[in-house]
Parts: structure tokens; C-alpha cells; sequence
């Protein structure tokens, strides 16, 4: 609307108007996630999620990258705040313009499943084992969709079909323990899409199986979501599964963001010394290697507060405004000349360098002091 | 007699949630059953003959209640095979009609103290937090007292009849269940499977009724079947106590109490001694086969 409140002839024009203001709303993030944090109560205040903020388009394949631990997960079902008690959440989370922190217990349960489907990372334990296969799909169809009877179990059978179970209908009377885990876990996709979420949430859905059906299923939720035009987060620690399906990928570290780029300039132009080590401690197929570089060190104790950036202390490239200063995510044009300290955080955000990842964000980089782009070790890796 | 906590826990222990499942699922849960033992096999084919009896009771014997004082205390003979008692009611009859009351009173006593303790603990447990902690020590209070003295006191303030027997020992029964299904219940709650039907929208309600607690119920049952036995021995100890059954109604306990007044007429203590012991018993041979095909299933 901006660019046509100033134009008279557009305005008059009531039916030009509302094709604008159409086209405006689908370029209107579907997911606006503003400094979200979490924090977990145990013997002590343990901050696994960092107050990180990010944007995703409809029907847009977003990876999460980072280690165990680096609040990748937590982030990710806070949204719908499937977090035990003894989490709690702030920040924002906007889904298709509406506040999801504010709902009740109530509104919430209408929106998983039935807005954001989620697709757990062990199949072994995520299927209740003392019910059918087929009473667990008709349930999550009664709920959000009202089928009944035969109706359900129709569509329970064609949503088994689709992802590619055999002999779908007279499957659907066998219990979870009869099924294979990649089976398992065909069903769970089937159960997370029947709603036709705009948003599934895959938390690293392929660790539990085995490498054949790893790639099938990731074949298969690339090809779910792309068909109903779903938004996916797809969260994992292996770079090799989100190179494939993935158009940007958020690197995620201490529960912070800090690096966001597309998923081809993560892999070729890699702009924070973590993600420069991740994928140095990838096996390379094409590079005879007697020993796979590791990172040395620990990730930093969360329950203690971070001076500085969390990943100076493991980084090589560390420089002494590393120890004092927690960098924010900012353009890497900018964070390349940041390293003086004459770039204070307000001159960057001046300048606009400071940004969240969204859709139409440039490469973004947490870092005083980033990796020139030649130094990029991932040749050789192109993303499939 | 009354006091099964440890029992209880000790199966509690062993006790996962059941994976066994659906047409399969009757199949599989036969092929437990099948006896292993000789005791197993005695166990099953007892309690399935004494049942059948006291269900056929108005085909094998005469009425319980009516009396022929000419034929008072007599002997096992012909006519009255386990002989009579001091009024000249056959006893044969009363076995097998008191039988009906003391298995009423443990399918009973089973049933509702199953469904308030079930009820009450799931909640509790599901809910967790305060409200757990209160559910809790509501259930602590009850478990203070001894069993029997609470069923004694309950069935005094409510008169002997069968249903205050049910009543009382339902009463002070149903803690010990409301404690062990909040314990499975906590375990399952916090399975992956829980958090994903949450995932898909399901609310606590089908979540507790759906999920979590048929996955807790698998040690239940056994405990449950196992506990008719002690349940009918618990009925009649209340009896024997006078407080439970009054006469003239039949029931094995009261038959015993009765029997006491008269020393030298030993059938009349031994046929209802013998009826309680052999069906309690049975009920525990049996039991192992439940015990084990639960553990079965579950290490599948």
C-alpha cells in the first residue's frame, strides 16, 4: 500500500487497489518470528533460545542448522509452545498476521495440526502403540477436518497411500509395532499433512532411520510440501539433508542465529568461522582424509551469561572484539569491515546492516570478524 | 490380608506399557493365557468350574434359606451332601448360593475401586503440579489407617448388608490403584507420542483418556483380576467380623461365623473353609498366567 498511497490514478481505481493489496499480502512473510526467547527453569536459568528473530514465506524450505543443544529445537516448538513447564517463552511469532503468544491453551490446539504440523525425530516413540494406525490418522481427521466413519477412513487410507505406504487400506488396522520405522514415520508425515497445514515443522525427521529411507523420506516431504504449498522448517544437524531441499538455512549456535544465507551460499561462500568448521568436519567423498577435523572445545555453558561472542572462545579467527561484544546478525558486506571498532551497533543499524532472516534477506553473518569468501572449504559441495 | 500394597509395587516395577495390538491383539492375548504350570492349569479350571456352579446354583441345590429344624445338624448324607446346620438349611445349597454373594462382592469391590482409583490417579497424575500434590496426600490420609479398620468402620456406620461390604472395601481399596496408575501415568506422560498427538491438536482430555492412560493400564489389569481373589477373602473377613453379610443371607464368611457357635459340627466350618480357600487360591495360581502374559506382551 506504501507505493500506492502517493499515486492518485492507482487510488482512484479501487479494483487496482485490491490486486495490490493482494500481491502485497503474498509477499507478507506467512511466519514473523520477533526476539523469541526461551528459558528453561532447572537447578538454574538455563537460556536456550536467545531472543532470535526470523521470517518465512509461504510455501518457502527453510533449513535449521547447529549442534545438539544450540536451541534449534526449542526455538522451533516454542511457536507453538510445545515446551515442557519448565520452559518459558518470549517474543513474538506471527503466523499469516495473527499473535500466536497471546492465545489460550484453547486457540493454540486449533493451530498445531491444524495450522503447523510437526514431524517428530524418532518414529519408534512418536505413534501411540495401543492404537491402529488407521485410528490415529481418522482421529487427527475428525479433529480438524469433522470426517467421520467410512468418509475418514477413506481419506485415511488415500493419505497412507500418498506417502507411499503399500496396501494402504488394510494397513491401517495394524498397530505402530507392525509397522517398519520408515513406515512409522511415513505415517506420522501422513498424520502432520492431513490438516493441510500452511506450516510443517520437521525436527530432524530422518535421524532415527537409516540412509536409504532417509533420503526417501526427505524425497517424500519435499514433494508433500511443495504439492500443498507448504512452508517447511526443517531442523537438523546433518548440512548433507538440508542441502537437497532446503532454500535458505539459518546456522544456529548457543541459541543464537549466526549465519543466514541461501542454502547455496552457505555452502559456497560460508561466512561465519562455525559454519566454515561445520563443514570442515564433514566427510568429503572426493578428498582422501586421514583424520576428520573436529571443533575444539565445548559450546558455552548456557546457564551462564556470554560475554562477547559465544563462539570466540573455540574460533580461530577470534580478535579482540570478540571477547567484549556479542555481534549481531548483519549483512556481510558490512560485517566484513566491522572488525573496527568504529562500527558501534548503532552505526549498524544505521546503515541497515543489522537484519533477521527473511525471504528476501541478504546473506547475514553474527560476526566481527568473518572468513573471506575464498577461504570457503566447501568446494566440492554442491548443493543436489 | 487386606494389606497388598507391596504386591502391588512389585509388579508396578516390572510393568511398561503393552505394545500388543488388534486382531492380532485377542490372539495374542489367549496365547498368554495359555498355563504353563500344572498349578497354572489347576488355577484356570477351578475358578472356571466353581464359577459355573455357583451360576447354576438354582440347578444343583435347593433353597438356601429354608429351614427343616428336624433335620438340624446332620452329617453329610445322601440328601444333604456337605450335611446341614443348625437350623436344617443344607449347606450344599448355601455354598453354592453364598458363593454368589462373595463373588458379586469381588467383582464388585474390583470394579468400582478400580474406577475411582483409575479416575482419581490419572488425574492426579496427569495433572501433576498442586493438584497432584493434594490428590496425593488425600490418598496418603486414606492409606494411614489400616485397611481393615477403615472397611470395619464403614461397614459399621452403614449396617451389614452386601452392598455396604462392597462399599467399604471399595473404600479402602481404592488408593492403593489411584497410586499405582499415577505412577504409569507420569512415566507415559512424558512419552515422545503424548507431545505428538499435543502436536496435532489434541487436547488434554483425549490426550489423558486416549493416549496416556490406556498406555498405563497394561500392569492394572493383572493387579485388577488378581485382586477378586482377595477381595472375596476380604468380604468375608468382614462377614466373619459381623459386620459385613447378615443372615439369613448365604455368603462364606458368615457361614463361618455362624459355624463357630456349634464346635462338634465340623462340616459346617469346613465346606465354606474349603470353598474360600480353594477359590482364592485358584484366583492366585491363575493369576500368574495374567502376571506373565502382561510381561509377555510388553517385552515383545
Amino acid at each position: 500500500m506504501r507505493s500506492t498511497a502517493g499515486n492518485p490514478q492507482v487510488a482512484a481505481g479501487s479494483a487496482a487497489v485490491a490486486a495490490v493489496s493482494v500481491q502485497e499480502t503474498e509477499a507478507e512473510p506467512l511466519i514473523k518470528v520477533r526476539d523469541l526467547t526461551v528459558e528453561f527453569r532447572t537447578q538454574s536459568l538455563v537460556r536456550a533460545v536467545h531472543g532470535i528473530s526470523y521470517a518465512m514465506a509461504a510455501g518457502e524450505h527453510v533449513g535449521l542448522v547447529g549442534e545438539s543443544g544450540s536451541g534449534k529445537s526449542a526455538s522451533a516448538l516454542a511457536l507453538v509452545r510445545l515446551l515442557p513447564r519448565t520452559a518459558t517463552v518470549s517474543g513474538s511469532v506471527e503466523l499469516a498476521g495473527r499473535e500466536l503468544m497471546t492465545l489460550s491453551e484453547s486457540e493454540l490446539r486449533e493451530v498445531r495440526g491444524g495450522q503447523v504440523g510437526i514431524v517428530y525425530q524418532d518414529p519408534f516413540s512418536s505413534l501411540n502403540p495401543v492404537l491402529t494406525i488407521g485410528r490415529q490418522i481418522t482421529e487427527v481427521l475428525t479433529r480438524h477436518k469433522g470426517m467421520r466413519g467410512d468418509e475418514a477412513r477413506t481419506e485415511a487410507a488415500r493419505l497412507l497411500d500418498g506417502v507411499g505406504v503399500p496396501n494402504a487400506v488394510d494397513r491401517l488396522a495394524d498397530y505402530p509395532h507392525q509397522f517398519s520405522g520408515g513406515m512409522r514415520q511415513r505415517t506420522i508425515i501422513a498424520m502432520a499433512i492431513s490438516p493441510e497445514p500452511s506450516v510443517l515443522i520437521a525436527d530432524e525427521p530422518t535421524t532415527a532411520l537409516d540412509v536409504t529411507v532417509q533420503a526417501q523420506i526427505l524425497e517424500l516431504l519435499q514433494s508433500l510440501t511443495e504439492q500443498h504449498h507448504m512452508a517447511m522448517l526443517l531442523i537438523t544437524h546433518d548440512l548433507g539433508v538440508i542441502a537437497g531441499i532446503t532454500q535458505r538455512v539459518m546456522v544456529m549456535y548457543a541459541g543464537r542465529i549466526v549465519e543466514s544465507a541461501t542454502t547455496e551460499d552457505l555452502f559456497n561462500r560460508a561466512s561465519h568461522p562455525y559454519t566454515v568448521a561445520l563443514h570442515q568436519s564433514l566427510p568429503r567423498i572426493d578428498k582422501r582424509q586421514e583424520r576428520l577435523p573436529t571443533i575444539q572445545g565445548h559450546p558455552p555453558d548456557l546457564r551462564r551469561a556470554i560475554r562477547g561472542c559465544p563462539f570466540a572462545p573455540r574460533c580461530p579467527r577470534r580478535i579482540e572484539r570478540c571477547k567484549n561484544e556479542d555481534p549481531p546478525l548483519m549483512s556481510v558486506e558490512i560485517a566484513r569491515q566491522a572488525a573496527s571498532p568504529e562500527w558501534t551497533l548503532k552505526r549498524i543499524k544505521e546503515e541497515g546492516g543489522e537484519q533477521a532472516p527473511g525471504p528476501e534477506s541478504p546473506h547475514l553473518t553474527a560476526c566481527w570478524n568473518p572468513p573471506p569468501p575464498s577461504s570457503s572449504v566447501a568446494d566440492g559441495w554442491e548443493p543436489t | 490380608m487386606l494389606s497388598r500394597s507391596k504386591r502391588l509395587e512389585e509388579l508396578a516395577v516390572e510393568g511398561d506399557e503393552p505394545t500388543f495390538g488388534s486382531e492380532g491383539r485377542l490372539a495374542e492375548a489367549l496365547g498368554g493365557i495359555r498355563p504353563r504350570t500344572f498349578l497354572e492349569a489347576y488355577g484356570i479350571v477351578v475358578i472356571i468350574l466353581m464359577t459355573a456352579a455357583i451360576l447354576a446354583a438354582p440347578l444343583l441345590a435347593g433353597d438356601p434359606i429354608d429351614q427343616d429344624l428336624s433335620v438340624a445338624l446332620t452329617n453329610p448324607t445322601a440328601d444333604h451332601w456337605l450335611g446341614t446346620d443348625n437350623l436344617g438349611r443344607d449347606i450344599w445349597a448355601r455354598i453354592l448360593y453364598g458363593g454368589r454373594n462373595s463373588l458379586l462382592i469381588g467383582v464388585f469391590v474390583i470394579l468400582i475401586a478400580g474406577t475411582i482409583g483409575i479416575v482419581y490417579g490419572a488425574i492426579s497424575g496427569f495433572v501433576g503440579g498442586v493438584v497432584d500434590g493434594i490428590m496425593m496426600r488425600v490418598v496418603d490420609i486414606f492409606l494411614s489407617f489400616p485397611a481393615i479398620m477403615l472397611a470395619l468402620l464403614i461397614s459399621a456406620a452403614l449396617g451389614p448388608k452386601i452392598r455396604t461390604v462392597i462399599i467399604a472395601i471399595a473404600v479402602a481399596w481404592w488408593p492403593f490403584y489411584a497410586r499405582l496408575i499415577r505412577g504409569q501415568v507420569i512415566v507415559i506422560k512424558q512419552r515422545e507420542y503424548v507431545t505428538a498427538s499435543r502436536a496435532l491438536g489434541a487436547g488434554p482430555m483425549r490426550n489423558l483418556f486416549m493416549t496416556v492412560l490406556p498406555n498405563s493400564f497394561g500392569v492394572m489389569k493383572t493387579i485388577l483380576i488378581l485382586d477378586i481373589g482377595y477381595a472375596i477373602l476380604a468380604g468375608s473377613t468382614l462377614s466373619f467380623l459381623g459386620l459385613g453379610v447378615s443372615l439369613p443371607t448365604p455368603e462364606w464368611g458368615v457361614m463361618i461365623r455362624e459355624a463357630l457357635q456349634f464346635p462338634n459340627a465340623w462340616w459346617m466350618v469346613l465346606s465354606p473353609g474349603i470353598a474360600l480357600m480353594l477359590f482364592v487360591s485358584a484366583m492366585n495360581f491363575a493369576g500368574g498366567v495374567a502376571t506373565r502374559s502382561v510381561h509377555e506382551i510388553h517385552s515383545r
